[in-house]
């Protein structure tokens, strides 16, 4: 019989836990070897608090460490019904109870093939999936990462438009630190002061979130990140429409995303409906405008711009939101596919007041959004 | 026990696994011996927790913490602190904290009354700046005063993600290499190696060179024996009956929708106040659960929903 040391074998689990996505250097390996006595340690409780202690680096891997653990180091316990209910579960989680990720299998394999490097580790994993077409991301792995990126890049915002001081020649405020080094040459007179100033305020956003049957590929990437900006933003609102609008900021604002992926899945008459997107945009503009937007707001509509309303009434609606509000930004995940265009009376009646037509099929498109909304904010 | 484990084995193997069994020993008796300390000191702590923290005692490292508001995350270094028999240095971390405030500062008024005294002086002006630059007019602010202190103390960095990622870099120097450089001074190593416990609510996603550099527990709501432990241990005058049924509400409340779910804390001061008021039976107190729903409610919104209807359905379900 073959038996494997049992520092390889630790180690094969630390190469496991690595390809299953965790983060993990040369010292977490030394010390989970020295810790255990750099050999098999009897009590599998102890072993696996050591390990996860050493080994996690949030609530996600925390949550999936054990059944990594039981998996690795106990296969024959996890009996067929156990295995594919964690399958069901993996799944489940994947979609967030909002949508599933499709495609064929054709298109599937041919997208894994340009992207052959998903599965392994380092920035050119983040590469691939920064700029991976969302809709062809069917590794479990691969498509949670980018979910997980898409609303990081949303709260990178945040930290982008921080209400810090910074230093300048003129302010409202005299830093007196900076002040007396700058001045130690005048004898600590304060000839040339220094001053702070308060970064540019916070923006305002507005997202309105088609989420309609055909946006069902593209809703777990866009969903986390209008979760993001809704949670950096505390004014920010959020709105989710197809043939209905509803709004959705308490749900998106949920700090626990198992909590919020079970709210929404018991609000299942919000996802997969028809789109009528005008309708929506005039519900919004009769029962939430007046309230929601303010002069300094900028809308974000994320939608394919698929709809069964007039043309017409979507551009006048529209202009009804442009009018009281300072920007809106139409974020399209059709948009950066090969052979989309956007419809004719589309561009005639809708385009003329969004002041922004972007992709968003993709974390690069999405943090093209974030750029843009970051440097727009300096403009103003 | 170990002999029988031992029975038939070579010499080099009987070597072998005696020390990895008295390894084990040893870990076990720490974990078994640092858990009993905890709960004298009022803190009930899961095995996974003592291991933890057994393990930042041992490879020196930082510990982070995160979980829900009111689950018990600052009480760890409080507890800690209490044990060791040493100091606890807190920095609450809050938007736009910076190192002025976080590791010194030089006292400015102190400066300039100093550069006023030296100006009839015959020093050059780099001998003045070296005054007034010196450890006489530094402020120690809690980073700084947790490396300098002979005993290593306990410091609690709390909420660390409510600051920016321009502090947590500044961090990581301080949680790697335990120093801080100060320009005018120059690198300070610390004197001994604080025991540093990191809390986070999760509002933000931390950078993952700060998560690499410590130890990771995520502390979750505790189970009904666990709570019901807990609430014994911190409120002694309480009743078997009472206290089982607090723990039982609080447990069945967390299930419903709420906004903001009750911690522990929250259940401590419930329990308190039911005490206070003489309840001893939640069954027949329906109005009493409902005036004093201010302890375990903290939004409007949980306001609204925790009508009388869901107290009651609550009572029937698990009382």
């Amino acid at each position: 019989m073959n038996i494997q040391p049992p520092d390889s074998r630790l180690i094969g689990f630390i190469h496991h836990l690595r390809h299953e996505g965790f983060v993990i250097g040369i010292q977490e390996t030394i010390d989970s070897m020295t810790m255990l006595n750099s050999s098999y340690n009897p009590d599998e409780s102890l072993s696996r608090h050591i390990i996860r202690s050493l080994t996690c680096r949030d609530h996600a891997e925390w949550q999936r460490f054990d059944e990594l653990f039981s998996a690795y180091w106990f296969p024959y316990r996890i009996k067929k019904n156990e295995s594919s209910m964690m399958a069901s579960i993996y799944v489940r989680q994947r979609r967030g109870g909002i949508a599933g990720i499709g495609g064929s299998s054709k298109e599937h394999i041919d997208k894994l093939m340009e992207s052959a490097d998903i599965s392994g580790a380092g920035a050119g994993r983040q590469r691939t999936i920064s700029k991976a077409d969302f809709r062809f991301l069917n590794d479990a792995r691969a498509a949670r990462e980018a979910e997980r990126q898409a609303e990081r890049l949303a709260l990178l915002l945040r930290k982008k438009l921080k209400r810090r001081r910074v230093i300048t020649t003129h302010g409202d405020k005299i830093d007196i630190r900076k002040s007396l080094r700058s001045n130690l040459k005048f004898g600590g007179l304060p000839v040339k002061p220094a001053y702070t100033q308060r970064r540019r305020e916070p923006p305002h956003i507005i997202i309105l979130h088609d989420v309609s049957h055909s946006m069902a590929w593209n809703n777990p990437l866009l969903f986390r990140f209008a979760r993001g900006i809704v949670r950096a933003f505390p004014a920010s609102e959020a709105f989710a429409f197809h043939t209905r609008l509803f709004c959705v900021t308490g749900l998106y604002r949920e700090r626990s995303l198992e909590i919020m992926r079970s709210r929404l899945e018991a609000s299942n008459h919000l996802w997969l409906g028809g789109t009528c997107i005008a309708d929506s945009l005039a519900y919004f503009n009769k029962h939430h405008a007046r309230q929601a937007v303010r002069h300094d707001s900028i809308i974000m509509i994320l939608s394919d711009g698929f709809d069964t309303n007039d043309p017409k009434q979507l551009g006048s609606e529209l202009e009804n939101i442009k009018s009281r509000a300072r920007q809106i930004i139409w974020l399209n995940p059709m948009l950066g596919r090969d052979g989309f265009a956007p419809d004719e009376t589309f561009m005639q009646f809708a385009a003329p007041h969004i002041d922004r037509f972007a992709p968003a099929h993709s974390l690069a498109a999405l943090e093209d959004a974030i750029r843009y909304l970051a440097g727009y904010r300096k403009r103003i | 026990m170990m002999s029988s484990v031992l029975t038939g084995m070579s010499q080099p193997f009987k070597i072998y696994f005696s020390s990895v069994l008295m390894h084990h020993s040893a870990m076990k008796n720490l974990i078994e011996t640092l858990q009993l300390k905890l709960s004298n000191a009022g803190y009930i702590a899961d095995k996974d927790l003592v291991t933890t923290l057994v393990l930042m005692e041992q490879l020196g490292r930082p510990l982070l913490v995160e979980g829900e508001a009111g689950v018990g995350k600052t009480e760890i270094a409080k507890v800690l602190a209490k044990i060791y028999d040493c100091s606890l240095i807190r920095l609450q971390c809050y938007d736009g904290l910076d190192a002025n405030n976080a590791v010194y500062e030089w006292n400015y008024t102190h400066q300039l009354l100093s550069i006023k005294l030296l100006e009839g002086s015959k020093e050059s002006l780099d001998q003045r700046e070296a005054h007034i630059f010196n450890e006489e007019y530094l402020l120690e602010r809690p980073l700084l005063k947790a490396i300098r202190q002979k005993t290593p103390p306990v410091l609690l960095i709390d909420e660390i993600d409510r600051t920016d990622e321009a502090f947590e870099a500044f961090l990581l120097e301080l949680l790697s290499d335990f120093q801080i450089t100060i320009p005018e001074l120059g690198t300070i190593h610390a004197l001994s190696v604080p025991r540093v416990v990191l809390t986070s609510n999760g509002t933000r996603e931390l950078s993952d060179a700060l998560r690499r550099r410590c130890l990771y527990h995520y502390l979750d709501y505790p189970d009904p024996e666990k709570e019901l432990l807990i609430v014994r241990s911190r409120i002694p005058g309480i009743e078997t009956n009472l206290s089982k049924q607090i723990v039982s509400f609080v447990q069945a409340l967390r299930e419903s929708e709420l906004r903001k779910r009750p911690g522990v804390a929250e259940t401590l001061d419930w329990s308190a106040a039911l005490l206070g008021l003489g309840v001893n039976d939640l069954k027949n107190n329906i109005d009493i659960i409902y005036q004093t729903r201010a302890c375990l409610l903290k939004t409007q919104d949980d306001m609204t929903i925790f009508a009388r209807t869901l107290i009651n359905r609550l009572v029937d379900a698990v009382l």
